[in-house]
């Protein structure tokens, strides 16, 4: 009985196929939370319009936006607002938003654009 | 064995993706929506229990806190009781009585830096929502204004702007303010954002939501500790106060908020316009001073110019955000000395800056000063 399990012990391969497959998967596994966890938060642009809300992730490359209302434009990581429809224009004569937390607002569309994701702030007050 | 070392292999792989996913998984994020007669942002987000009930009646709640203490709705308690004759008993809802007893409790605490009546001022200072609206309208970039008051047009408006001069009296479930000068009108403005988050708060336990951080136009509320955070921290920025002009101010800096905690900003930059009328341009803001005078605007000969040195952005952290409101609007109105040594008085903390230096009042954890380093800009002194 002993003598023939260490004949089968033996006999087997140290590192089977199956072996192989399952370390291939979690190296895999491994990198990929290390890739999720470590890497660097991007900006992120959020342009809700009452019900829907569209994310743009901003990843260096100049985008415009058209939207039925008004156009967005990010360039060199500076979001503006053009061609607005609405009477007032504020959105446009806001200028420019570059950092994580700042607005645009069109109020006559109830359009909001908001810049966030730089690394873990919540929240914004005043 | 083999099999028992495939079961540790596949329980340490979940493991890896799990905790790899759960920044997917947890929090319900309520996009800003319009609320507040439409003109107020309202955010959220939310973890664990019912939480799109629970944000649907938090919406209610906003709406019926709204519907009390609106200025620009006709038919608001608020309005209905600012047209009120002196002596006329006008019958209130429960919002807009408790929002009149909490402001009157803040005014005598401030000393009367929190003034709940001093709409008349607003509107003489053409510092009123509706004016500002106007001049808003007809802005190329910042609102402009061409007239200011005099001296005696303060003085005399001053006299009726006192909440003591509005009577509160409950009587078979009804609840009634009178007011005994025509004149007399209030504003729940400074404080009605975070009498409302309050309200909302106060819900959240029914609907079984453990976690949440409510947003109303940047009065915040952590509920419960955040959970995807092993300290526990909500993180949150300050809107820097200058430049004035919105989207270039950026964050001031950032600071850590702990579960029921709230924190409220007033600052000079939120509603203000320029008046370009004498040699140089004068600031003014909707915040009201004790003597009818907006802060920062002081008597210049028969005029008026900006003052040297005044709170231009307070923060105020506490267990109520109704009272943080009031207490940041107070602490705007009495100046930096003054305010620091109110907040000291009841216990709450926050962070006061002028144009030129800055103190923490209690023990505010900024989060990642050097990354949010607008505040390097001020002179600190402890």
């Amino acid at each position: 009985m002993n003598l023939e399990r260490i004949a089968k012990v033996k006999r087997s391969k140290p590192f089977t196929v199956l072996d192989a497959i399952v370390a291939a998967i979690l190296v895999a596994a491994t990198v990929a939370a290390c890739v999720l966890i470590f890497r660097k938060p991007a900006m992120r642009l959020e342009i809700s319009d009452g019900g829907a809300l569209t994310v743009i992730e901003l990843d260096g490359a100049a985008q415009v936006v058209a939207l039925e209302h008004l156009t967005v434009r990010i360039e060199d990581g500076k979001v503006w607002v053009t061609d607005a429809d609405c009477p007032d224009k504020l959105c446009e004569h806001a200028g420019a938003i570059s950092r994580a937390g700042q607005q645009i607002v069109c109020l006559p569309n109830a359009i909001v654009i908001t810049l966030t994701g730089d690394g873990g702030l919540h929240g914004v007050l005043g | 064995m083999k099999k028992r070392v495939y079961a540790c292999f596949a329980a340490l792989a979940a493991v890896i993706v799990g905790a790899s996913g759960c920044s997917a998984v947890g929090y319900t994020v309520y996009r800003p929506t319009f609320a507040f007669s439409d003109d107020i942002l309202f955010s959220a987000r939310m973890l664990g229990g019912r939480v799109d009930y629970a944000y649907e009646r938090m919406c209610e709640i906003i709406s019926d806190v709204d519907g009390a203490v609106s200025l620009t709705r006709a038919d608001s308690d608020l309005s209905r009781l600012n047209a009120a004759a002196a002596g006329e008993r006008v019958e209130v809802s429960e919002y807009a009585y408790e929002l009149f007893c909490l402001s009157r409790d803040y005014y005598e605490l401030t000393d009367g830096a929190f003034n709940c009546a001093a709409s008349p001022l607003c509107e003489l200072w053409h510092t009123d929502a509706a004016s500002l609206a106007e001049m808003e309208r007809k802005a190329d970039g910042e609102r402009v204004y061409g007239s200011l008051p005099t001296a005696e047009e303060v003085a005399s408006t001053l006299a009726y702007c006192n909440p003591e001069s509005v009577a509160a009296e409950e009587a078979d479930g009804k609840r009634y303010l009178t007011k005994s000068d025509a004149r007399t009108a209030l504003d729940f403005g400074g404080i009605a954002k975070g009498y409302a988050i309050d309200k909302c708060v106060e819900v959240l336990d029914e609907y079984g939501v453990s976690s949440a951080l409510l947003d109303i136009a940047g009065n915040l509320y952590a509920y419960g500790d955040y959970a995807l955070n092993t300290d526990g921290l909500w993180n949150i920025g300050i809107t820097a106060p200058r430049p004035r002009v919105a989207p270039t101010r950026g964050l001031l800096c950032a600071l850590s908020l702990s579960g029921g905690e709230s924190a409220v900003t007033s600052g000079d930059y939120m509603r203000y316009y320029v008046c370009e009328s004498g040699d140089a341009p004068v600031y003014v803001t909707h915040i009201t001073g004790r003597d009818g005078v907006p802060i920062g605007v002081v008597a210049d000969g028969e005029g008026w110019k900006n003052g040297e040195e005044f709170v231009v952005s307070a923060t105020v952290l506490g267990e109520s955000s109704a009272m943080c409101d009031a207490l940041s609007t107070a602490v705007c109105v009495l100046g930096y000395e003054d305010g620091a040594a109110l907040l000291q008085k009841v216990g709450y903390k926050g962070l006061i800056f002028t144009e030129k230096r800055y103190t923490i009042i209690g023990n505010v954890p900024l989060y990642k000063p050097d990354e949010y380093d607008g505040h390097k800009a001020y002179e600190y002194e402890p």
